[in-house]
């Protein structure tokens, strides 16, 4: 008796239980899941947090469900999500990333998701970097141009006119060379420049622009070929200038910004982050004006008078796996398109909000100098400068040979052996 | 009287969790590991084929693959050993009953539980360039000039590698010394004493000697658990420079998500279980004596 009142209790509550999921079911037919790291930090939050409420307010019943992704898990985790076929429908990545997803067939052709005013509405350049075999596979949500930032208090001590950073790349050179030679300053010594030459792959990717600025590429006909007389000076011009005492040895990106923010280099490659991370790592002592401590120019022109740089977007996509994609790319439609919540994203995070020109021509964006020097910069930023699913491995082998260099190896004895590996390796 | 054995059933039922336990995430992924490494493997092609030895002999032909084992054996070899010696001085010392033995006890077993990443950071900034404990130690003793990079020249940086390994083994190793040590009978000591024997005599000759198998073992245990670390020159040196702090761990993965060459990344790993199980077992053959 007891055991069939027990048996009859649990079953009507699983009853009510199946009923009231089952309405909850209804309220919320569909959810999209968008993975990616803005959502950790407090700069982007607000942003992600307005987001959220105007997409689920724009399409009632669907659940916005953010994965919190780290920056330095993003790639594996897209990557081994989609082999095993369970990704988010958005997926946030940086544009180095997009090839290798696009190569495992992890994206969303964007181009009938997306309407043609607001394809139009990015740079062609970003477009042509992020398309992969003809297709549209990802769109900059925050455009990051690498420019030239310079300290002015620096410049001005070592005799040099802050108003008028270098143009060439002898003459930045020299203004390096005259700034390595300021006094010690807060408990280490001075540098022109900060670049970055630890064997991360990220290091390699950041010379590229010093290719560029001594006439070439690191591709030949889409074809990945480091071994060329551009790839060669510019790593001349690296070692020289770290074998100079002229830059640190070994740093990475955290060890380069920070020996910026303690005013210890005259010169530092960085996006439209670098406003933000001198002002925070300096505790709010340097300012970032025209005429203030920190100032941002276009890179250095190569001897043609071109100047190009590369770019390191977070860049937005939709899952080749989800079974929404309407509702997927109306969240990046969302985050990138909306007034409210890119004039939101660049108060708070003072990142280039969208990839809309329309957007970064006005408004808050478009009265904002320093943000103008970068939308300035994107008709000839190159965010994919190697469009190859092996981009790191790349990299990887040019930094090694930019360490070899700068010990004292032959520039171009190395770069055929560099070569080699990387052939060796795309070819598996 | 009852036995377990004689209930087949039961017995079945017993050992079944743990058998699918140990075959679904021990004895599957080494098994598909070594599989792997017999195929093309790569999340770039939508199917990968059996290409036989093909792996392996471009491993055996790659340069950085014989300088990375030479690095990782290096490393972790010296570091055992250094980590070895220390973790025995300092039991030893604890078991002395000098003054607040258990206090130092547990504050030297706090390394064990700092996370490896927090001591990367720590050990980072203990051969930092400009504000490192290290040069600011030596330049102000007078015994440098010019501030060293310990962590980008190569020589220097694989010795900071290696010490930074051993710091961070001594505290598990020096607890099982200590309970070795604690282990060794009283009155052995006692008749050594009556023997004549001094402190040190009694310390080589018949304390050492009896916690050798002990030892042995726990070198062995500490050594492939390194094998395994890769935080440290990942976060510390990114293997650099030009390498020489690239240890097996690091490459395999470099070689899975930086190049998605998830067959080679395989046959490195398979390699590594091989010699591994190898040494492992010519270790335990020749070096742990028969008690």
């Amino acid at each position: 008796m007891g055991g069939n009142m027990f048996l009859k209790n649990i079953t009507s509550k699983a009853l009510v239980s199946a009923i009231v999921l089952g309405q909850a079911g209804i309220a919320c037919a569909d959810s999209i899941k968008v993975s990616g790291w803005h959502q950790l930090f407090d700069f982007s939050k607000p942003a992600i947090l307005m987001a959220e409420k105007k997409y689920e307010e724009k399409n009632a019943g669907t659940d916005l469900i953010m994965v919190d992704t780290a920056f330095g898990q993003a790639l594996q985790q897209a990557t081994v999500s989609t082999i095993a076929g369970n990704p988010s429908d958005v997926i946030q990545l940086v544009a180095g990333w997009v090839p290798a997803m696009a190569e495992i067939g992890g994206l969303q052709p964007l181009d009938n998701l997306l309407t043609q005013d607001e394809i139009n509405s990015i740079p062609k350049t970003s477009r042509d970097a992020l398309s992969w075999e003809g297709n549209l596979v990802a769109v900059p949500w925050n455009p990051g141009p690498i420019l030239m930032h310079y300290n002015r208090n620096l410049m001005k001590e070592a005799g040099l006119d802050p108003d008028n950073p270098p143009k060439t790349w002898p003459e930045l050179k020299e203004a390096v060379m005259a700034i390595c030679k300021l006094p010690e300053r807060n408990g280490g010594s001075v540098y022109g420049v900060a670049l970055r030459t630890s064997q991360n792959p990220n290091s390699a990717q950041w010379s590229i622009p010093i290719v560029y600025g001594h006439g070439g590429d690191v591709q030949v006909d889409n074809v990945p070929g480091v071994n060329n007389k551009s790839v060669s000076s510019a790593l001349d011009w690296i070692a020289d200038v770290v074998n100079s005492n002229c830059s640190p040895v070994g740093f990475g990106f955290a060890e380069t910004r920070t020996l910026f923010a303690q005013e210890r280099a005259g010169f530092i490659f960085e996006g439209p982050w670098g406003r933000g991370l001198v002002k925070n790592m300096s505790d709010g002592k340097l300012t970032v004006e025209p005429d203030g401590d920190v100032w941002v120019s276009q890179m250095p022109a190569a001897p043609d008078g071109n100047v190009r740089t590369i770019g390191n977007p977070i860049v937005a996509t939709v899952s080749s796996k989800t079974k929404n994609p309407e509702l997927a790319v109306d969240f990046i439609r969302t985050v990138l398109f909306d007034k409210d919540i890119t004039d939101e994203f660049f108060t708070s995070s003072g990142l280039l909000p969208s990839s809309s020109m329309d957007i970064l021509g006005s408004g808050i964006v478009g009265a904002d100098a320093y943000a103008q020097l970068f939308v300035d910069a994107l008709p000839f930023t190159y965010d994919t400068p190697i469009k190859s699913s092996k981009f790191n491995m790349i990299m990887g082998e040019l930094a090694i040979g930019m360490q070899e260099v700068i010990s004292g190896a032959n520039a171009d004895e190395v770069l055929v052996e560099v070569q080699a590996k990387i052939e060796s390796k795309l070819k598996r | 009287m009852y036995s377990i054995k004689n209930n087949k059933v039961l017995l079945l039922a017993l050992c079944l969790p743990a058998t699918l336990i140990v075959a679904v995430f021990i004895i599957y992924p080494i098994a598909n590991g070594v599989y792997m490494s017999f195929t093309d493997a790569s999340p770039l092609r939508p199917n990968s084929k059996f290409v036989g030895l093909e792996n392996y002999r471009y491993l055996f032909k790659d340069d950085v693959y014989w300088q990375v084992l030479g690095n990782t054996l290096l490393i972790i070899g010296l570091a055992t050993i250094l980590a070895m010696v220390i973790s025995i001085g300092l039991a030893l010392l604890l078991n002395n009953a000098i003054r607040f033995s258990g206090l130092y006890r547990s504050l030297i077993f706090q390394t064990w539980v700092v996370p490896w990443i927090v001591i990367a950071i720590l050990w980072g900034w203990i051969f930092n360039t400009d504000y490192g404990l290290v040069n600011g130690t030596l330049a102000q003793y007078g015994l440098i000039e010019k501030q060293i990079d310990w962590l980008f020249t190569g020589r220097y940086a694989q010795w900071a590698i290696i010490l930074c390994f051993a710091w961070r083994s001594i505290p598990f190793l020096m607890v099982i010394m200590l309970a070795a040590l604690q282990g060794v009978s009283s009155e052995v000591l006692d008749a050594a004493e009556v023997d004549g024997a001094r402190y040190w005599q009694k310390t080589f000759k018949v304390t050492l000697p009896l916690i050798q198998n002990i030892s042995l073992a726990a070198a062995l245990m500490q050594g492939v658990r390194m094998f395994q670390e890769m935080t440290l020159p990942f976060v510390l040196t990114e293997g650099g420079p030009m390498n020489s702090t690239m240890v097996l761990s690091m490459y395999s993965y470099n070689l899975a998500f930086d190049s998605w060459d998830f067959a080679l990344a395989a046959t490195v790993g398979s390699l590594w279980l091989v010699m591994l199980v190898l040494f492992g077992a010519f270790y335990l053959k020749t070096v742990v004596r028969e008690m």
